[in-house]
């Protein structure tokens, strides 16, 4: 049971190497602030090409998930 | 956008890694403590927060790793490096660096010095004003070969052509010129009156031909060359009106012509010509002469004339000249060309199969050099394994062995530069006197970059087959002492006589080019 779930988890350091790639889309912006408790932290925003960005990949995830969903259904 | 970005991005990582990579690092830090904190908040000990957050980070190696890939120079970055050890790895080497480098600058040398002749003599325009409307008129014998225009067919061409700005005829000949007390052979050119309107230059000084001069009985006149005016007379302001002699006769100097102006090639003095050719000058004699040639025929078209057009003319021209002097024109016909065709005309042929002859040469040069990083490939075997074992993939281990024989070629073309520009001063003594447009020979930027050029694509011609085959290894054969005689070993001995046989195939048909250029050679000397 353990194996299947390690299996499966996305590690979470892996975040870091794809939010660099994604800002240097142009997606994303950064810049180093201090968090509510009080510690030196990287804070991320979406920029308006990133909002565009988005809503083409939400588009396509949907397309994608109807598309599945139609294939598991005539199963 | 995108890209701008992304080269600034890369460059500031390249420039500032060390500060790129801390920020890097305190980003990770501090998603690790947050999460620890957060596990501690659900009931772990320290220690175990600690542990659990690590662990669902997953590998801090692979993630940083992974970061510096995005956010560092990239390739540029493993680019340098790759620089780096393959020079490193040439200064270890230096018998073998040696013999590469000598071998490619020879097949380099030789290219660069073919191309710079290639290109002073076919690539570059004529440097004329009117370059692109000057055309050549060729008269041509039965079989088809270029004699010299007569001068009766040439004035009928100048009556009844109408495609032509200026049709000029040029006869050139040596003769004895002295002013003051020296005297010297120089090139001197007869033209008709319209010579230099032919080519649109300015006189740099004086006055060139007016259309009476042509005439007999007028006075001589004569226009120097740049070159002449300054070595004879020292650029003297004063010179027109003076007097010179050629071949005993004064001629009074009216105009000295433009710097580098100079046709045909190192004509030193023009005088008009038919003041010496008195035959010329009655309509019976030039009837008589109809059958004997010495003239050369340039022209101007007049805007918007095609060569095509200006030859069609021509043709029905000499037609009915044929009609008109069966007795001596029945066998003629012309050409019109353009007048670069004319100056570069039989010497292309010869001067390509030139440039075949030394890319072949460059070719086995190449052969040589991947045999040798073949041979070589065999003692890195090691190496190459080692780093394969550590994690390099192959597209890296490839990446590096040409960046290594590029820069052997690279330093192989630098050598080969020097070469060549000693070749081009060696070609420019042993080249034929008569050969077109042979004083603009040099290495210019275009050769340069063709050096340039023909090095980096040698490099990966010659490093890319010995890069596939070293790096396509066993590993387990390879780290063990033994490994001597392993599959790797045969594969790269077949590609080794593979790259023995194309040598000799290239030999071969270096030499039978070789020879049968020289048979023709030999036909060319025989009929002259």
């Amino acid at each position: 049971m353990q194996m299947s779930e390690d299996a499966l988890r996305v590690e979470e350091g892996s975040l870091y190497p794809a939010l660099y790639r994604i800002e240097q889309q142009g997606w994303i912006t950064s810049e180093w602030g201090v968090s509510e408790n009080n510690q030196r932290a990287k804070f991320y925003k979406l920029t308006r090409a990133g909002r565009k960005q988005l809503q083409v990949e939400e588009e396509n995830w949907e397309r994608l998930a109807a598309a599945v969903f139609k294939v598991m259904q005539t199963t | 956008m995108y890209w701008l970005r992304l080269t600034r991005a890369r460059l500031r990582g390249l420039v500032r890694k060390k500060s790129v990579e801390r920020e890097v690092e305190e980003e990770l830090r501090f998603h690790l403590r947050m999460r620890a904190e957060e596990n501690v908040r659900s009931g772990m000990t320290p220690d175990e927060a600690e542990r659990a957050a690590q662990r669902s980070f997953g590998s801090w190696a692979r993630v940083k790793e992974a970061s510096r890939d995005v956010k560092g120079g990239g390739m540029l970055e493993t680019l340098i490096q790759d620089v780096t050890f393959g020079l490193r790895m040439l200064r270890k080497n230096p018998g073998f660096t040696l013999t590469a480098v000598m071998t490619l600058a020879l097949g380099i040398g030789a290219n660069t010095a073919i191309f710079s002749v290639v290109n002073a003599v076919l690539l570059r325009p004529l440097q004329y004003p009117n370059a692109e409307r000057l055309v050549a008129v060729e008269e041509l014998n039965e079989k088809g070969s270029r004699v010299q225009v007569t001068p009766a067919n040439f004035l009928d061409w100048r009556k009844q052509s109408t495609v032509f700005e200026h049709l000029a005829a040029i006869f050139a000949r040596t003769s004895n010129l002295s002013a003051g007390d020296e005297s010297e052979r120089i090139d001197l050119a007869m033209t008709s009156a319209n010579f230099f309107q032919v080519f649109g230059v300015k006189p740099q000084l004086g006055r060139f031909f007016v259309p009476d001069e042509e005439k007999a009985g007028h006075n001589p006149v004569t226009v120097l060359s740049n070159g002449l005016w300054q070595h004879r007379f020292g650029g003297d302001q004063s010179v027109v009106g003076k007097n010179i002699s050629l071949d005993g006769q004064t001629y009074t100097v009216v105009g000295v012509a433009p710097a580098g102006f100079q046709y045909p090639d190192k004509t030193e003095a023009w005088i008009p010509l038919f003041q010496l050719v008195p035959m010329m000058s009655e309509q019976q004699d030039v009837e008589r002469a109809r059958g004997f040639g010495f003239l050369s025929a340039v022209g101007l078209l007049k805007p918007g004339v095609s060569v095509k057009e200006a030859h069609e003319e021509m043709t029905v021209i000499t037609a009915r000249l044929r009609q008109q002097y069966p007795d001596t024109n029945n066998k003629r016909s012309d050409r019109v060309v353009s007048l670069h065709t004319h100056l570069v005309g039989d010497s292309s042929a010869a001067l390509l199969l030139l440039l075949g002859a030394v890319a072949l040469v460059l070719l086995i040069a190449c052969a040589n050099v991947a045999n040798l990083l073949l041979a070589r490939a065999a003692s890195r075997q090691k190496e190459i394994a080692v780093r394969i074992t550590l994690g390099a993939t192959r597209l890296r281990l490839v990446r590096q062995l040409l960046v290594e024989s590029v820069l052997l070629a690279l330093a192989g073309g630098a050598v080969g530069l020097l070469l060549g520009a000693w070749g081009v001063e060696l070609m420019k003594r042993l080249l034929p006197v008569d050969f077109p447009r042979a004083q603009g020979i040099e290495v210019d930027l275009r050769v340069l970059g063709f050096a340039l050029l023909v090095s980096f694509a040698t490099g990966v011609a010659f490093g890319f087959a010995p890069a596939l085959q070293s790096t396509r290894l066993d590993i387990n054969e390879s780290l063990k002492e033994s490994g001597r005689d392993s599959a790797g070993d045969a594969r790269r001995n077949r590609v080794r006589s593979l790259l023995v046989v194309s040598e000799v195939a290239l030999s071969l048909v270096l030499l039978v080019g070789a020879g049968l250029l020289f048979r023709s050679f030999m036909r060319l000397q025989s009929t002259a």
